[in-house]
């Protein structure tokens, strides 16, 4: 209980402590873009760099859960995503050294947590992971169990978007899009990430990225026909 | 303005809806199938917005610092190799130690993916250590202190304690197995071997590129290249 005590405080001395270095190194200016949020990522990424674990925390209680969502709308499944949010972080770790400040902090990340989360699809694909999923069957989902049902097509739209299970289906149908065309859905229409940001996650032109975020609308809305 | 095309612009038009498309606004007039798919779209990325994010049942940050705790670089590294990997890992080895001199006869096992012929003029690797796929360098170096001066110290930190013997090395090649920067895609790989078949064949060598899950040559997965 002491040690437990203890610890909080001194988890919460070192985050004031940090919190006032970063303060002062933004009042010095340090690697200043102008941009509130990236200069504060930034001095983090370099408190964290120089072993400073409440700034590595602070990173974490700052992403964790932008990166759950991403991993978990790419992967339907909230155990797995959770288990790859952990991967994503444990990875940046390891990599905090090789941040060269050329992008946002957030980009890079989410560059960190698109290959993760590639790969992760490709292994579990290998294991037919997802060809247990049915439609027919219960679906886990963070609030628990539920079951699709096709949505009545007599009630409106608004209402629609409300209805829990027209949500799972459309995640469900997400996750049968192809993983190229899946990553640039979820960045822009669920992320809501700039057509430049996803082009830097994803590595590719941004004409490229508006044509496969097309595609994937295209595909999902025909998977969706009758539902909305 | 066919539908065809009218489809295609979709996109554009939900992204800038203050845009003036008047060929759009006049087939949608009169065109109750276009009509209905524009609807569709729209509502469709409508409803994609509307998705509540899934809420994290617990804070990550406990798990986090265990697996950092619990797992060494090393084992990091290694973690991946489960069975079939290591099947197919196994096979790759197979495959460069019958293509290749045996270890008696220069080549040398540095690392579990990584070969080294010290008496070749040419030595290439497979950078075991690293996490972002990007050619960092095969620009020959004579030295060790070139050799840093052209990595940067940091990338040789996790590198066993062969490094020592990089001044012996003539030139490098470092491929990027796989890690944050993701896996290599096709036409990067097609580069990469491309490049290194022509750099080395040239001068009579042997180039392997294999592919770390399937053990097959020209794969998608550079794990590493030797001559």
């Amino acid at each position: 209980m002491i040690e437990s005590g203890l610890g909080e405080l001194y988890e919460f001395w070192g985050i004031v402590v940090s919190t006032l270095l970063l303060g002062i190194g933004r009042l010095h200016g340090q690697k200043s873009s102008g941009n509130g949020e990236a200069d504060e990522d930034a001095l983090l990424v370099e408190r964290a760099r120089e072993g400073d674990q409440y700034a590595f925390d602070r990173l974490i209680h700052k992403y964790q859960s932008r990166i759950y969502q991403f991993c978990y709308r790419m992967l339907s499944d909230p155990d797995e995503a959770e288990e790859l949010t952990q991967d994503v972080f444990v990875k940046l770790y390891r990599n905090l050294k090789r941040f060269r400040y050329e992008s946002k902090f957030s980009t890079w990340l989410f560059q960190i947590a698109k290959n993760l989360t590639l790969n992760k699809l490709k292994y579990l694909k290998r294991r037919h992971f997802f060809a247990n999923q049915s439609l027919d069957e219960p679906r886990r989902t963070g609030d628990g169990e539920i079951r699709f049902e096709v949505a009545d097509e007599t009630c409106d739209l608004e209402a629609a978007y409300e209805n829990l299970e027209l949500q799972q289906l459309v995640q469900t149908k997400i996750a049968q899009l192809r993983p190229e065309h899946r990553v640039a859905l979820v960045l822009r229409d669920m992320e809501g990430l700039r057509y430049d940001e996803i082009a830097r996650i994803l590595n590719l032109a941004e004409g490229t990225v508006k044509s496969r975020i097309h595609r994937a609308r295209l595909e999902l809305r025909d998977s969706l026909e009758g539902h909305i | 303005m066919d539908c065809r095309t009218v489809r295609e612009i979709f996109f554009e038009q939900l992204d800038d809806p203050a845009a003036s498309r008047p060929a759009l606004a006049a087939h949608l007039q009169r065109c109750a199938g276009c009509r209905r798919e524009w609807e569709a779209y729209r509502q469709t990325v409508k409803l994609l917005g509307r998705i509540p994010a899934p809420a994290l049942s617990r804070d990550l940050s406990d798990g986090i610092h265990q697996r950092l705790s619990a797992t060494t670089p090393l084992r990091e590294l290694l973690r991946p190799l489960h069975a079939g990997i290591l099947a197919a890992a196994g096979l790759a080895v197979i495959l460069l130690l019958v293509a290749l001199p045996l270890p008696g006869e220069g080549l040398v096992s540095v690392w579990p993916r990584a070969f080294v012929d010290r008496d070749a003029d040419v030595t290439v690797l497979a950078d075991p250590s690293s996490d972002v796929f990007s050619l960092v360098t095969w620009k020959p170096v004579a030295s060790r202190k070139e050799l840093l001066a052209e990595l940067g110290a940091d990338r040789l930190e996790s590198w066993p304690k062969q490094a020592g013997e990089l001044d012996a090395w003539p030139a490098l090649l470092l491929v990027p197995v796989e890690g944050a920067g993701g896996l290599p895609d096709a036409a990067e790989t097609a580069f990469l071997m491309a490049m290194a078949r022509s750099l080395f064949q040239a001068d009579g060598n042997r180039v392997m590129v294999g592919d770390a899950e399937t053990g097959a040559e020209d794969g998608v997965r550079l794990y590493g290249l030797a001559y």
